[in-house]
């Protein structure tokens, strides 16, 4: 299967990244250091206290939700479960603006194969004492530096625009009152929005974690519906009760079945959350083979 | 044999309705309408909460908004729906009609025409409106859809609809003909009765060469009567479904002897007073350019009917700065479905099916 890795990742193959994968020893491992000026630049608050603030919306997009999403992004992930984790809140704090091709390539990121149990991706999102694979320190954060500017600018970007025209517009003392933006219960200031994020977050972990019996797996295909806004593929709750292996992976508890489920909420999950807050947001795909147009649509 | 096809066309009314019979007891007339499609009740909520400006706004009428926050559109709506013949508009003209009486209890206004009936469908509870002056010459014949059959000559008035009523002119027809929560259709008065009167007496819209005369073509009635309702109330919600705008108000409208291009910029004047006084003007035609751009600037919703691609990226719909979708999503829908969109965003919806009684055309000769 050739690799349509986005073209950020091509820095690191050339620079020879397939040697050996690290044996990991658990004696005299070294403490990850993490350098203190990732992502501190993002410390500093986007709206100072008395600031008077016009377009919550907007703000609470832009100051709170993307800004948090970029500086864990910039740190690296202690976990392949915190990557998805975090691409899950993308996904909706994007608004689904991020394109499926990243997605897939996430998912593509999380399969490992027999010479290469680590992909290139992941290993540079990790910080650098979660990684199997040895790399450059300083390559990794500049490659998470790239990924978070050819991709996740452009998407907070479009966001923003698409929020725009949306945004309610207040007048008045913006602090203190329901209107500060750092008071905002919601996503974007969107109760939908917060609902989901709320449903997406507990049926990833849900199927992380594992289920006990068959029918934990049937109950939990509703859920999955429900959080990918009915994005989720068709019958991929039933196959995951119906094929053998699928069922091992999601009702063990051995190491390997833990990567297994990662690797198919990579590769499953994860996109059809993307998928679904794209169409809760209503706007058209770019994506020829988004599936909005085969859907139910609304009465009038 | 003509008796018995007569029978077999004529309308079966609903009667036992709380407008027809004046007692909130019976159902009414919307309900008898959406029992009889399938329509399920109106509910804003399928909607999303951001997205309510595109449709929900369109049809829910409201005199006043919420003091902050969410965008209400107030007082009348008015909408232009484009497609190819085929493309559902006629029944999407229905289906709104069906909302609008059921949501607002409207007095809804369907342009009645010498060479089309669409409004068949709502032929159970249809009060047909017709002008007095054309009582003693006024015929009606149905015509087969299938040129081959025979059409059906002297139908008589009351098995084509559930009622019929004559108005004296245009300010009868407002003040007394029109009743909420009832669908009409009105013919035009060829005689123009009214429209002068009204036209002379508003004071802010004079314009040179303007003129209601009997020599008018009929069409022309309706900007008068778009006056008349925007001047002298009654300032209940009401809509005017104006099918085949492209022949009342061109993009060709010329200052001709009948003074056509005074009469597009009257209408033109008048969609300001129109949301101001609660009247909803839905317009249908072929395509945007069949309208004049002085109408269709002022006009805030548009609908694309499937068939056709709509329009994306910059304006290319007169009065919108911008158009929210990105790419071409009507070409590939099947009739039933639409797009409906207004500048900030759109959606795109499904309809029910409403087919008409019978297979005849409803034509009534003014004389």
């Amino acid at each position: 299967m050739t690799d349509d890795l986005p073209p950020v990742v091509d820095v690191l193959e050339r620079n020879s990244l397939r040697g050996q994968p690290k044996v990991r020893s658990t004696a005299g491992r070294e403490q990850a250091e993490l350098p203190e000026s990732v992502g501190s630049v993002f410390d500093e608050p986007l709206v100072d206290d008395g600031e008077e603030v016009y377009r919550p919306a907007l703000v609470r997009l832009v100051g709170q939700d993307m800004r948090e999403i970029l500086a864990d992004l910039l740190e690296g992930f202690q976990s392949r479960r915190e990557v998805l984790e975090w691409a899950q809140r993308l996904a909706v704090r994007s608004l689904g603006k991020v394109p499926h091709d990243v997605y897939d390539a996430l998912g593509r990121a999380f399969v490992s194969r027999m010479d290469d149990p680590e992909r290139p991706l992941l290993s540079v999102l990790l910080v650098p004492s979660r990684r199997d694979r040895d790399v450059d320190e300083e390559v990794a954060r500049e490659a998470r530096r790239r990924l978070a500017g050819e991709y996740l600018l452009p998407s907070a970007h479009r966001a923003l625009r698409e929020l725009r025209a949306d945004a309610g517009e207040y007048l008045g003392d913006a602090v203190g009152s329901s209107h500060d933006p750092l008071e905002q219960r919601y996503i974007a200031m969107r109760p939908a929005l917060d609902e989901l994020d709320d449903r997406q977050q507990s049926a990833l972990a849900r199927f992380l974690i594992g289920f006990n019996d068959g029918e934990a797996v049937l109950e939990w295909g509703g859920r999955a519906d429900l959080a990918t806004h009915g994005e989720i593929g068709d019958g991929f709750a039933s196959r995951c009760y119906a094929e053998e292996s699928t069922r091992r992976a999601l009702l063990g508890s051995r190491r390997v079945d833990e990567r297994a489920r990662e690797s198919l909420a990579a590769g499953y999950i994860l996109p059809a959350y993307n998928a679904g807050v794209r169409v809760l947001s209503g706007r058209a795909g770019e994506q020829p083979h988004e599936t909005r147009q085969d859907r139910e649509r609304t009465t009038a | 044999m003509s008796t018995s096809k007569l029978d077999e066309v004529a309308i079966e009314a609903d009667r036992q309705t709380e407008q027809y019979l004046g007692n909130s007891n019976y159902h009414t007339d919307a309900d008898g309408m959406r029992r009889e499609f399938g329509i399920p009740a109106w509910d804003a909520d399928r909607f999303e909460g951001w997205k309510s400006h595109v449709f929900p706004n369109l049809i829910e009428h409201v005199w006043d908004g919420p003091p902050e926050g969410a965008t209400r559109d107030k007082g009348g709506t008015d909408m232009l729906a484009t497609g190819k013949p085929g493309s559902g508009k006629s029944t999407w003209a229905n289906y709104l009609a069906v909302r609008l009486l059921e949501v607002n209890n409207e007095r809804v206004v369907w342009r009645g025409s010498t060479s089309r009936s669409e409004w068949l469908p709502l032929a159970p509870w249809t009060k047909l409106c017709l002008p007095a002056s054309a009582r003693s010459r006024l015929s009606a014949r149905l015509e087969p859809k299938d040129p081959r059959q025979s059409p059906v000559d002297d139908v008589p008035l009351e098995s084509l609809a559930r009622e019929v009523e004559w108005y004296d002119d245009v300010r009868h027809l407002n003040e007394e003909i029109l009743e909420t929560g009832k669908f009409h259709v009105v013919y035009p008065d060829p005689q123009m009765r009214g429209l002068q009167a009204a036209y002379e007496q508003a004071d802010e819209k004079q314009y040179d060469g303007l003129e209601f005369s009997p020599d008018d073509p009929s069409k022309h009635f309706w900007f008068g009567f778009v006056l008349d309702r925007v001047e002298n109330g009654p300032f209940d919600w009401t809509t005017l479904i104006l099918d085949e705008v492209g022949d009342v108000a061109p993009q060709s409208a010329q200052k001709d002897d009948y003074g056509t291009y005074q009469k597009v910029e009257l209408l033109k004047d008048s969609f300001v007073d129109a949301r101001k006084t609660g009247l909803s003007l839905l317009l249908f035609g072929h395509s945007e350019t069949d309208i004049h751009d002085m109408v269709r600037r002022k006009i805030r919703w548009r609908c694309q009917m499937p068939g056709s691609a709509n329009p994306t990226g910059k304006s290319a719909v007169v009065g919108f700065d911008s158009i929210p979708m990105e790419t071409d999503l009507t070409s590939k829908m099947k009739p039933g479905e639409l797009l409906v969109y207004n500048e900030r965003n759109f959606d795109d919806l499904g309809y029910a099916h409403l087919p008409a009684p019978h297979d005849y055309k409803v034509k009534i000769n003014l004389g």
